[in-house]
């Protein structure tokens, strides 16, 4: 996990500090993200974790729509919450909301010119945009008319409209069909060539598209920083996995199960491999192809396969909840 | 190669670059003051069922003189300064800021539209102000228009005497109105995060103010409990929240800075907001009035402006520290 050091916060596009949200007092306290700390550097940053875990609680805190209970947070060296910070930021709300009697280029005017965008271009912006994301023929059509997908895709404008140095988007995919959801992931990805985003979801696999690096979160505590690759190799290495393919697998399996570096194995009927958890990775390394050997078997292949990125995240939080044993953050 | 959709978003960085120093750059607060005023209030429908309705009853007033007559009432303000009193300023534009008023933060809070604007580089603060001057600017205009209909169309119909100076005692009279419903529905609709309840609320001071204390004002202060021999209305100091006594208290202040007094008409309309009492001699048929005077009209007058910037402070620090999500 990455720590967050104190005198570099000017090197990082979001840079938090034990940032803490805590809502209402008394019996009805409920604390919603738990001393946070974490950075964001260039690229797509994932922000990961089951419904309720803290990432819109995050976000707003982030763009200033909540107060931050307790801690620090920096958008590129300026305070969150601040005028300044929020000028270079673009911004999606989860089921975000519009001026619904206005028309879409009406819309992405308005939100132009709020950010400081001149009148002579602020219209030329917009109509770029709508045309970037197949709006041009819907331009004059008022946003209560537009589709949910059509919705979105003003709203991914709307953020984009002022050229910002870090988009945020929470769950932009979300109450979408498979078909619109996989347009905004694409897009996602184009606008990720020109800028920064901070996208927060909790659709596995989206995130695994979309995103260099990934930050998991649960129950208001940051589990995981890492990039998307790392966070898969991590997965592996905690839990041990080997794939061995022999030309006897089932004598093989049978032969290993009762060995004491074995902690569990069996075979995956879509492979047809042997896939095996170890308690001791040194003995195992040593041990298992000695025993081809011995037993005139031939090795077809032996490795750690990579998780998915769903893998990782369902592993951590039924780690993080303590259904696992022995298991250290 | 790069696609075309790539070429699109690449060049909109780079046009921003080079064109963004060409434009007249302007402030936040200005955009969405020219949305707020505009797009939301200026509607036509609405302005023109606004503007009906506040000239409604004096032009309803105006075209009952029947041609020819002679009124006993030759002076515009003693004519009309009942109807514009209770009914304009009363009723209908305290009624108007309120519905145009109380949904101006709590309708974007509800719908979630005010998480996109808080987003943009504008503050709070900004936002609040910016707002209250567009309602200011709406009810100003509304206001000055339908007053200055009256006032020339009236002498069309009739040789009243003091044009101007029914203009000017009420234009003072209608600033004190809009500054006072406008501060209170706006402070209701930063408190309250139900647009239902920031209308609900001031509509029911309205009603309680001129139509429930109308009907029982009298009767307070002329009725006394028990042996007492002081009005309940006097015993339990009623008038300090006599919000219609206070608002009339200050209309009398006008009425003496720019007509030298009270008219003799005029006391029968104030008589009914307890700024007086009647006496009837049932021997002479005679009725004279005496001032109750609890407060001065400046005393009223800062009471009113205390309570609405109480009011509007008090909205201030709420949604500044509201947290805003969907």
């Amino acid at each position: 996990m990455n720590s967050t050091p104190l005198d570099n916060r000017d090197d990082y596009y979001i840079w938090t500090n034990n940032l803490t949200k805590v809502y209402g007092t008394g019996e009805k306290k409920v604390v919603a993200v738990r001393g946070i700390d974490f950075t964001m550097e260039s690229g797509v940053h994932g922000f990961l974790g089951p419904n309720g875990a803290g990432k819109t609680s995050t976000i707003n805190m982030l763009i200033g729509a909540i107060s931050i209970t307790e801690g620090t947070a920096y958008l590129k060296s300026k305070k969150a919450g601040t005028k300044e910070a929020r000028k270079f930021i673009g911004f999606l709300p989860q089921d975000p909301a519009f001026y619904e009697k206005l028309s879409g280029l009406e819309y992405l005017t308005y939100l132009a010119r709020l950010n400081l965008i001149p009148k002579s271009i602020a219209e030329q912006k917009a109509l770029e945009l709508l045309k970037f994301f197949d709006l041009t023929e819907d331009k004059d059509r008022k946003i209560k008319t537009y589709s949910m997908g059509m919705k979105q895709k003003i709203g991914l404008a709307a953020g984009l409209i002022h050229d910002p140095q870090l988009l945020i988007l929470d769950e932009p995919t979300s109450n979408l069909d498979p078909l619109v959801r996989k347009k905004i992931i694409d897009y996602v990805r184009k606008i990720s060539k020109n800028m920064s985003i901070f996208v927060s979801s909790h659709v596995l696999s989206e995130v695994e598209q979309m995103c260099d690096k990934v930050t998991i979160i649960n129950k208001g505590r940051i589990i995981l920083t890492d990039s998307v690759q790392n966070a898969k190799k991590w997965f592996s290495k905690s839990t041990n996995l080997y794939v061995i393919d022999t030309n006897a697998n089932e004598v093989f399996l049978s032969l290993i199960k009762g060995l004491e570096i074995i902690t569990n194995a069996w075979i995956d009927e879509k492979e047809k491999s042997i896939y095996v958890n170890t308690g001791d990775i040194e003995q195992f390394q040593k041990e298992i192809p000695k025993l081809i050997v011995e037993k005139g078997l031939i090795l077809k292949s032996f490795y750690q396969p990579e998780s998915s990125l769903q893998d990782v995240f369902l592993d951590i939080i039924d780690k993080d909840e303590g259904k696992r044993n022995g298991f250290q953050k | 190669m790069a696609s075309k959709s790539e070429d699109t978003i690449n060049m909109l960085s780079t046009d921003f670059v080079r064109s963004g120093t060409k434009g007249i750059i302007t402030t936040p607060s200005i955009i969405l003051f020219k949305k707020t005023l505009f797009k939301d209030m200026f509607k036509i429908h609405k302005f023109i069922i606004s503007f009906i309705l506040m000239i409604l009853g004096p032009l309803i007033a105006i075209l009952m003189i029947p041609p020819g007559y002679e009124l006993y009432l030759s002076s515009l303000n003693d004519y009309l300064g009942l109807i514009y009193g209770f009914y304009t300023y009363s009723l209908i534009f305290p009624i108007i800021l309120t519905v145009i008023g109380a949904p101006l933060i709590a309708e974007e809070i509800k719908s979630g539209t005010m998480l996109t604007l808080i987003s943009k580089p504008i503050s709070r603060g900004e936002i609040l102000i910016t707002k209250y001057l567009a309602l200011t600017c709406f009810g100003f205009f509304l206001n000055i228009s339908s007053l200055s209909l009256i006032t020339l169309i009236a002498p069309l119909k009739y040789t009243f005497d003091g044009i101007a100076e029914f203009f000017v005692i009420n234009l003072l009279f209608s600033l004190i109105v809009q500054f006072f419903f406008q501060s209170i529905a706006f402070g209701f609709s930063c408190i309250f995060k139900k647009t239902r309840n920031a209308i609900l609320v001031p509509l029911l001071i309205i009603i309680i103010t001129f139509f429930i204390l109308m009907t029982f004002r009298p009767l307070f202060m002329y009725m006394y409990l028990g042996d007492n021999e002081v009005p309940i209305y006097v015993q339990f100091q009623l008038y300090h929240f006599d919000l219609a006594y206070h608002l009339f208290n200050s209309y009398i202040g006008i009425l003496n800075i720019i007509s030298g007094g009270v008219s003799e008409s005029m006391l029968y309309f104030l008589y009914g907001f307890g700024l007086y009492t009647q006496e009837f001699d049932p021997d002479t048929w005679e009725v004279t009035f005496t001032r109750n005077d609890y407060y001065s009209p400046l005393g009223s007058l800062i009471l009113i402006l205390t309570i609405a910037a109480a009011l509007i402070l008090l909205g201030y620090f709420i949604f500044k520290k509201r947290d805003i999500s969907r």
